[in-house]
């Protein structure tokens, strides 16, 4: 069992990383919370098994993302994206745009994007995880990496494109924004 | 390489510049050197990234008191999980928590029922992902809920006596805590006590145990002292109910 000391480090260490994933995958923060709390109650029961000290991050983001599949009980993997259909180019915001976002503005564009593209975008800007490290932890291609992190930049910078150009400009999920504009 | 391929591999290399050595990106980096357009594409895309970053960071930040209450769980968690124990542990376990599903589908609605028929139907109601504690310690069940300021002094119905139980959890019905105690009756059955404090109705149960049926769930639920007990069973006949008390 991992001792006291070994368990502080490791909540001082990753927690704020893997509540940041944790918040990604579920979209609010009570399930985030549980999830980063049971994460954090197996590394207590099972960390023992572990006996490279330097593994315990791997592990406690895989064994998260785990019990977060067990929650919502999907089985199959998530849809793979070519490298070669994703558009490269990136909804135009500027630095100073960007800088002048609040907090909860930018919470709501991340929750916009969708959730198989706001992962990978999580991991790569909360801990700076690469993507053969994204690509280990969700088990998928490491041109499907790529190519989410892509997309969830794109979606990300459309949301907050919106968010910029005023308050009464609601900020609509991918998918409906999409269905608007065909109807339209 | 086109600088499409080029831009998209460059949207995952990593702005602390950890990936300078990867060779996966080397090529993509080759073509940065020779190709302006491509160059200045980068570095505008890495002044706005820069940005983004540090917005993600602040905007997705855990709450105050996560760290506290991870630093506490490792009190309560215990050395063996419950799924190293026994199949049968994590079988009865997961019959507990479907239980719980069964009572909410087909528990009456609250119109036109007394508050505490809605207490029933608002727990029942509850979304159970897992109990809080697992265990077969009856004591350390106790313990855990003395400790979170619940009902680890309820008095235990005497046919209970001897059961082993699978664990509990803390729920909350109108700001008042219930506990919820599973046990193990053997032949795959659990009996679940739901326990609150009296104080919680005008008008509580009376001390004598009341039998309902409800779909396949048989409950009795009564008061004695302070606090408010229901139990229920699934599948379970009224008599056989009955010996739990």
């Amino acid at each position: 069992m991992v001792n006291e000391v070994d368990y502080e480090q490791a909540v001082s260490a990753f927690y704020e990383g893997l509540y940041g994933f944790a918040y990604s995958l579920a979209g609010n923060e009570d399930d985030a919370c549980e999830l980063t709390q049971e994460a954090f109650a197996r590394l207590l029961a099972k960390g023992s098994q572990l006996h490279d000290p330097s593994k315990v991050k791997s592990w406690l983001f895989t064994t998260l993302y785990r019990v977060f599949l067990g929650w919502k009980n999907r089985e199959a993997r998530l849809p793979h994206f070519e490298i070669s259909t994703v558009e490269h180019e990136l909804p135009a915001v500027t630095p100073e745009l960007v800088d002048a976002l609040e907090s909860d503005a930018v919470r709501a564009a991340l929750l916009a994007v969708e959730e198989r593209y706001r992962v990978p975008l999580i991991l790569y800007y909360l801990e700076e995880q690469s993507y053969q490290e994204i690509a280990n932890l969700l088990d998928i291609p490491i041109g499907t990496v790529m190519s989410r992190l892509s997309r969830g930049k794109a979606q990300l910078r459309e949301q907050l494109a919106a968010t910029s150009i005023g308050a009464e400009r609601k900020i609509l999920p991918i998918e409906q924004a999409n269905q608007r504009k065909q109807s339209l | 390489m086109n600088n499409q391929e080029a831009k998209l591999i460059l949207e995952a290399y990593r702005l602390g510049g950890q990936d300078a050595e990867d060779p996966q990106f080397q090529e993509a980096l080759e073509q940065l050197k020779r190709d302006p357009e491509l160059a200045a594409w980068h570095t505008a895309e890495r002044a706005i990234e820069t940005r983004v970053q540090s917005k993600v960071r602040a905007a997705v930040k855990p709450p105050a008191q996560l760290k506290a209450t991870l630093l506490a769980q490792r009190k309560i968690v215990r050395p063996q999980p419950w799924w190293r124990q026994p199949a049968w542990f994590a079988l009865a376990a997961a019959a507990c928590l479907a239980l719980l599903a069964t009572i909410w589908t087909v528990w009456p609605k609250p119109r036109g029922q007394t508050e505490f028929a809605q207490y029933r139907s608002s727990m029942a109601g509850t979304k159970i992902e897992r109990l809080d504690l697992m265990s077969r310690d009856l004591t350390e069940v106790r313990h855990w809920l003395t400790q979170t300021n619940a009902h680890g002094e309820f008095i235990m119905p005497a046919g209970l006596t001897g059961k082993s139980s699978l664990g509990c959890k803390l729920l909350e019905w109108k700001g008042q805590k219930v506990s919820l105690i599973c046990f193990e009756m053997g032949n795959r059955q659990v009996a679940h006590l739901l326990v609150i404090d009296r104080k919680a109705f005008d008008q509580p149960p009376a001390d004598t145990p009341q039998f309902a049926q409800i779909g396949d769930v048989a409950t009795l639920s009564w008061s004695r002292g302070d606090k408010v007990y229901l139990m229920a069973s699934k599948h379970t006949s009224e008599q056989d109910l009955r010996k739990l008390l």
